[in-house]
């Protein structure tokens, strides 16, 4: 006996183990000093303070908990009300509809998902808060139903009756009789759809818009890169508390084990938890925070000026700064307040949908743009992310979400363009537009610049880790070399992709010849077995912990993993690559036009740009912004190529609509290839008939032993 | 009775968000790309029959593996006292209040190639090991995010087998190992049928940590779908077929359960 407890017991502990493993080390790295998910460089609580003055987090948990409380009180009310009329039915009529209440039960999210994403487009209606409610609510009722019918078999049906006999309304028999025989039920289904409804992300992916998102979709879209340490407290914050919540029911329970059931209490605890959460976070938002929203910005100017009172252990940069560019920085925050006032009052609004940190927020003592523009111009900015051009064209296309400003690639332009997707600018509501290259205002994506203004440029590079890699990459055929198997990052989007395939045979990038693309296609397929991962963002993570050796991506972004690790290098190879520029757009139906114009306007203020060109890392074409930077930015070469890599290479232009359907078939194809039927077929297939001829002979046999009985 | 008519607006609702939806599912799968009924959505989805299967697999051994750890723990909870049993589910169920992204993201920490696991083999002497970007940590994946979802069901019933029917067994002459197999086995059977439909369900959907754990290089048929709605390849007919597709897949999952024979007896099995 006692060797079986120990057993048991270490069983247990193993479990646990596993279970609290990861929690531990995220409540871990909550205290760590850097942003590092992996390296712990000290101990700090900078994430906890940081946590309350984080707008986005604040706004993404607010509509977490929104979106929790009503969605759990509608399914309770709704699922209450259909437990008692279920129950009340005929025994057939009864079965057929609790077997119904299973479906959302058991069917898979994502095709709930999709599902109510096709229904919203069809009724027309806005992305936002009421789809998310209304999905989280059908995902809610049948754990509602299926707490309280336990409740209402328990209760003896002819209560009820006696109530009324003795002279009850219904509705008093309801409120005096029923509801506290199942109250419990009714109290655990509410607090099951909480749970479920804060949890969720794969059905609110799909109904989420522009303005609100919840806590698990901001997550989703930080994972992508790399989630902010600040998330981490917040969870740890929840863990505890709830911890701390179950701990003393849990005791306070164990005292009076006898009197009470069990269920009622112990699943108190969850709503106390959200209070508790609720008033942590109102309290944090009120609490005075020390960095106001223009301090970053001022400390930005203090920086970028040449201040002779500063310390000598200030940026080089100052030194390198020539008597112009001090004289141009004086200006270069000179903002048309005529200009940017014109909405001041009128309590506007814009969507923004770029590209994972692809605008300066605060951070490295930059402008927090976004911020900084809703000071100036009092016009409040919903900011989003996507990862990719072909995710930008299917939310635009798929949901009902209407996006004020957009970054697409220059392909994807002239793809929008071609399907009207984009509005036309108005150049005169953007007059910074005098300090754009020439060079980059009649491109051949969008000749004229009627529905684009270019926003950053840049070239795709190859990344490498000059400890793991000791030669200089000068083509794309180190992407195949099985010397560096396994250590190879690849693009996850099909356009890049497809690119490096195409100039590694020699083709061009935009090439439109089914069999050079089944070419390349085929070269992706071989290049499976060494490649390590297909990520986008991740690449950064990735390099800058030595988690890869090579990569392909965009050859400014090598100058932000180099402050992370000294080895990071990034060559061209020599069969060209692909220069990029990614530009501002206006959808077709944006709801504020002007508002949008007003918008990128603002980013080509010469100081916004030039701050923002520091923090993204890539090429600005903003001659004026250029003229601010500081000469070591200007002459790296992985920002600024040098001519001959500019010379050769080629900017992807917008392919016919079959070549896309090809491209997207042929890139399915590639990340789906797992070799033969033997390989991926046979097993599963003889799982299932092992279960299948199992079940069966089981069947016959139970079959067999009912009859011996019956006989007996 | 007027009492049923209390069951009308949660029908009127279903139909509006849960049949009218799934049926413009189907009317999208067998829709062409300009309009018009075809089949060719569903002889398109055959090419990717091999992520389908794997797909299947993977969720197979998760959900296997996932009765594995829970059915003996399910089984020693239900045998503890009181306040034990409290403790454990309270342990078992706070996971669950952190979000599985981050859960899973943690799992990248541990599982990479300069990751805590191989720090602490390396310690030892041993590895590196390649974890990360496998089969093996998407299943892994999985096990740990559902894992929960096996263990309550199962326990659920666990605790509602009567001692007095073990200690009878017993008297009757049966051994430990036979009283298991013709006593608790049987009786915790609808149990355990609610955890696999709890496990695979999501697991074969999953389209966040085959992409998290899995780096990309093993698809999974929520992989497809997510494509083709809102990611790289927009398609949404095509997801839609590979939607039907998958929710059949689940039909005959649920149907080798019997999970709708008995519906009724699964009540408040979930928690």
């Amino acid at each position: 006996m006692r060797k079986t407890n120990w057993l048991s017991k270490s069983y247990i502990a193993l479990v646990m183990l596993f279970m609290y493993l990861p929690i531990g080390v995220m409540i871990f790295f909550s205290f760590n000093e850097s942003k590092s998910r992996s390296h712990f460089a000290g101990f700090s609580l900078r994430w906890y303070r940081d946590l309350f003055s984080n707008d986005d987090i604040m706004a993404a948990l607010t509509t977490t908990l929104i979106v929790a409380i009503v969605s759990a009180v509608f399914s309770t009310l709704l699922g209450t009300l259909a437990a008692i009329g279920i129950s009340s039915m005929k025994s057939r009529m009864k079965k057929l509809l609790l077997n119904f209440t299973y479906i959302p039960l058991v069917s898979p999210e994502i095709v709930m998902g999709v599902s109510l994403m096709l229904l919203f487009g069809l009724l027309g209606i806005e992305s936002g808060y009421i789809t998310l409610i209304l999905a989280h609510i059908t995902f809610n009722v049948p754990y509602v139903i299926l707490s309280v019918m336990p409740k209402l078999r328990q209760m003896d049906k002819h209560l009820f009756d006696a109530a009324m006999d003795l002279g009850c309304t219904p509705v008093m028999a309801f409120r005096k009789v029923m509801l506290p025989e199942i109250m419990p039920g009714i109290v655990s289904g509410f607090l099951m759809a909480i749970t479920f409804s804060l949890d969720d992300f794969n059905v609110s992916y799909f109904v989420s818009g522009d303005k609100h998102q919840t806590l698990p979709i901001l997550i989703y879209a930080m994972v992508k890169r790399r989630v902010s340490p600040e998330i981490n407290a917040l969870s740890t914050i929840i863990f505890v508390v709830v911890f701390l919540i179950l701990v003393a029911t849990n005791l306070n329970e164990a005292r009076r084990e006898k009197e009470i059931r069990k269920k009622s209490h112990a699943l108190r605890a969850p709503v106390i938890a959200i209070v508790i959460l609720a008033s942590i976070m109102i309290g944090g938002a009120v609490l005075p925070q020390d960095s106001p929203v223009t301090s970053s910005f001022d400390s930005a100017v203090v920086t970028a000026y040449a201040d002779e009172d500063e310390e000598e252990a200030e940026d080089e940069e100052e030194e390198e700064m020539t008597p112009e560019q001090e004289a141009l920085w004086e200006v270069a925050y000179d903002y048309d307040l005529e200009y940017y006032e014109r909405f001041m009052d009128e309590d506007m609004s814009i969507s923004v949908y770029n590209w994972g940190e692809y605008i300066s927020d605060g951070s490295d003592d930059l402008m927090d743009i976004c911020a900084e523009f809703e000071e100036v111009t009092g016009i409040k900015v919903y900011y989003t992310n996507f990862a990719t051009n072909e995710e930008l064209y299917a939310k635009l296309k798929g949901s009902n979400t209407s996006y004020d400003v957009i970054f697409p690639s220059d392909y994807m332009v002239a793809r929008m363009i071609e399907e009207d997707m984009l509005a036309e600018l108005n150049h005169d509501n953007i007059p910074n537009i005098k300090h754009l290259d020439p060079k980059f205002m009649d491109p051949v994506y969008d000749p004229g610049s009627k529905y684009s203004i270019p926003y950053c440029w840049n070239t795709v590079g190859i990344i490498y880790n000059t400890d793991m890699v000791d030669e200089v990459p000068t083509s794309w055929d180190i992407l195949w070399d099985e010397k560096y198997a396994g250590e190879i990052l690849m693009f996850d989007n099909s356009r890049d992709a497809f690119a490096i395939a195409c100039k590694a045979l020699g083709y061009s990038m935009n090439t439109e010849d089914p069999d050079e693309l089944r070419e390349a296609a085929d070269l992706l397929i071989a290049q499976k077995p060494v490649v390590q991962a297909w990520v986008m963002d991740q690449i950064f993570d990735k390099m800058e912990n030595n988690e890869a050796a090579i990569a392909p991506y965009y050859a400014g972004d090598a100058t932000l993993m180099m402050p992370y690790n000294d080895a990071i290098a990034v060559a061209f190879p020599e069969e060209g690559t692909n220069l990029f520029v990614d530009a501002a757009c206006i959808p077709a139906n944006a709801e504020h036009k002007e508002a949008a114009e007003m918008f990128i306007n603002f980013l080509n203020e010469p100081g916004v740009a030039a701050e923002n060109a520091w923090y993204i890392g890539y090429a600005t074409p903003n001659l004026a912004a250029y003229a601010l930077l500081d000469e070591e930015t200007r002459n790296d070469e992985a920002i600024y190529p040098p001519d001959e890599v500019i010379a050769n290479s080629e900017q992807f232009i917008h392919l016919s609509e079959e070549t896309n359907l090809l491209m997207d078939s042929l890139w399915t194809e590639v990340k789906a290839n797992t070799g033969s039927f033997l390989t991926w077929g046979l097993p599963p297939t003889l799982a299932l008939l092992a279960i299948i001829i199992g079940k069966y002979t089981l069947r016959i046999k139970k079959a067999k032993a009912h009859k011996r009985m019956a006989e007996d | 009775m007027k009492a049923r008519s209390a069951a009308a607006p949660y029908m009127l609702w279903s139909a509006i968000f849960i049949i009218i939806p799934l049926v413009l599912v189907a009317i999208s799968a067998f829709t062409a790309g300009e309009g018009g009924f075809t089949l060719a959505n569903f002889k398109d989805s055959v090419e990717f029959a091999p992520v389908i299967f794997n797909s299947i697999w993977l969720s197979m051994i998760a959900t296997a593996i996932c009765l594995i750890i829970a059915y003996p723990l399910a089984y020693i909870i239900s045998r503890q006292s009181a306040v034990g049993q409290r403790t454990m589910i309270m342990l078992i169920m706070l996971p669950m209040w952190i979000n599985f992204l981050l859960t899973t993201y943690a799992w990248m920490t541990l599982l990479e190639e300069n990751g805590l696991i191989n720090k602490f083999f390396g310690l030892l002497g041993l590895g590196p090991f390649e974890l990360i970007n496998t089969q093996g940590a998407v299943v892994l994946g999985m096990v740990y995010n559902y894992l929960p979802f096996m263990i309550l069901p199962i326990y659920s019933v666990m605790v509602k087998v009567d001692h007095l029917l073990i200690e009878a067994a017993h008297d009757l002459g049966c051994n430990p190992r036979d009283t298991m197999k013709n006593v608790v086995l049987p009786l915790s059977m609808p149990g355990v049928t609610t955890g696999i439909i709890m496990v695979f369900v999501p697991s074969v959907s999953t389209f966040v940590i085959s992409r998290m754990l899995g780096g990309g290089s093993f698809m999974l048929i929520g992989d497809l779908i997510e494509m083709q709605f809102l990611g790289n390849t927009y398609n949404p007919e095509l997801g839609s077929a590979i939607s039907m597709v998958l929710m059949v897949i689940i039909l005959i999952c649920m149907a080798l359960t019997d999970i709708f024979q008995d519906a009724e007896e699964k009540e408040g099995l979930l928690l």
